[in-house]
């Protein structure tokens, strides 16, 4: 039963969206995922690319499936630099225990080490223990928790509101 | 005195550079700085630009002085797509409460509305009382108190030590 650890294909974006779908599931949020394919597509693989990716490729019997994946993009530190953020990290349940977890997050940071980004930052549900337990192992600091940051998000009316507000010449 | 919010230029980056001083040192965090002038002036006006930026300027007595900013890039949602990071946003102490850090704001949310960007998110310390008035003042959601999101980090130590599981 090999998996193998690759990054993602445009060919991929079907799966990819199919696991998108599973861990919205798993983090209670389902009815928030807006997102089409041929967005995922044209976002990841287009002109303008605004994510990349690494799946975890599952064959047997002639036929393959995405198991997992991890979504990741550059962001930027005004005191670090370059740093990468981990929009999605993912295993299907039934494959999980078996270092896929590990390999697909090894990738992200192995691009981190190679492109140089002192930071790879990522989010948690607070009450998703067994994922925080493992990031901690992995040695990732809870920012919230230490430093007591809070992660805020303008949209919808707020957003056109503020919008309103710029006078920029 | 006349200010006037404007596109950030290549020149502005000393400028800009002493305001990200002035808000580390604000955040107690001034031992964390390790950018260069060289290297931010490459990565904000280079071949290559990793983010955007927004100047706040005052001329008064006929000299120009930066007394605000905000940095921002994208970010993308597997969710919703496309959508807008704010990096920092700071007004010196002595320009504060006139609307300009509303304005530096508004521009962040003008270019979100432009490229069609459902969200623009950014951090807050829970102990930035002021700050957290305002920024639910204009409609923005705490996620970490409303849904419980936990912002975590790997430094360059612990990057290293996972990259090697990579095959």
């Amino acid at each position: 039963m090999p998996i193998v650890v690759r990054e993602a294909l445009q060919t991929d974006c079907q799966g990819i969206m199919d696991l998108i779908m599973e861990l919205a599931v798993y983090e209670k949020m389902e009815d928030q995922v807006k997102m089409k394919i041929e967005t995922l597509q044209e976002d990841g693989f287009g002109n303008e690319k605004y994510f990349k990716c690494f799946v975890a490729e599952r064959q047997e019997n002639g036929a393959s499936k995405l198991i997992g994946y991890a979504l990741y993009y550059y962001i930027y530190s005004t005191w670090e630099g370059k740093c990468i953020y981990m929009e999605d990290f993912y295993v299907s349940p039934e494959y999980r225990g078996k270092g896929v977890g590990s390999r697909l997050m090894g990738s992200v940071c192995k691009i981190a080490v190679e492109k140089k980004c002192a930071r790879v930052h990522f989010a948690v549900l607070g009450w998703n223990k067994s994922s925080i337990d493992y990031y901690k192992r992995q040695g990732a600091i809870d920012l919230t928790e230490v430093e007591d940051w809070h992660l805020f998000r303008l949209t919808g009316s707020a957003l056109e509101k503020m919008a309103a507000k710029s006078d920029t010449v | 005195m006349c200010i006037v919010i404007r596109k950030a230029e290549v020149k502005d980056c000393p400028g800009i550079f002493d305001l990200i001083t002035e808000l580390a040192i604000h955040e107690k965090h001034q031992d964390q700085m390790k950018i260069s002038l060289e290297k931010f002036r490459e990565d904000g006006f280079g071949d290559d630009t990793k983010f955007q930026c927004f100047v706040a300027e005052c001329e008064e007595n006929d000299t120009l002085r930066l007394i605000g900013y905000v940095i921002y890039f994208n970010t993308y949602s597997t969710w919703q797509g496309k959508c807008i990071h704010m990096e920092d946003i700071y007004v010196v102490p002595e320009y504060r409460s006139k609307g300009i850090g509303s304005k530096l704001i508004g521009s962040v949310c003008k270019v979100a509305d432009l490229q069609n960007c459902g969200r623009v998110q950014f951090i807050v310390r829970d102990s930035n009382k002021s700050a957290m008035k305002f920024y639910k003042h204009q409609g923005a959601i705490d996620l970490t108190e409303v849904q419980e999101w936990h912002l975590f980090r790997l430094t360059s130590d612990a990057i290293e030590k996972v990259a090697a599981k990579y095959d």
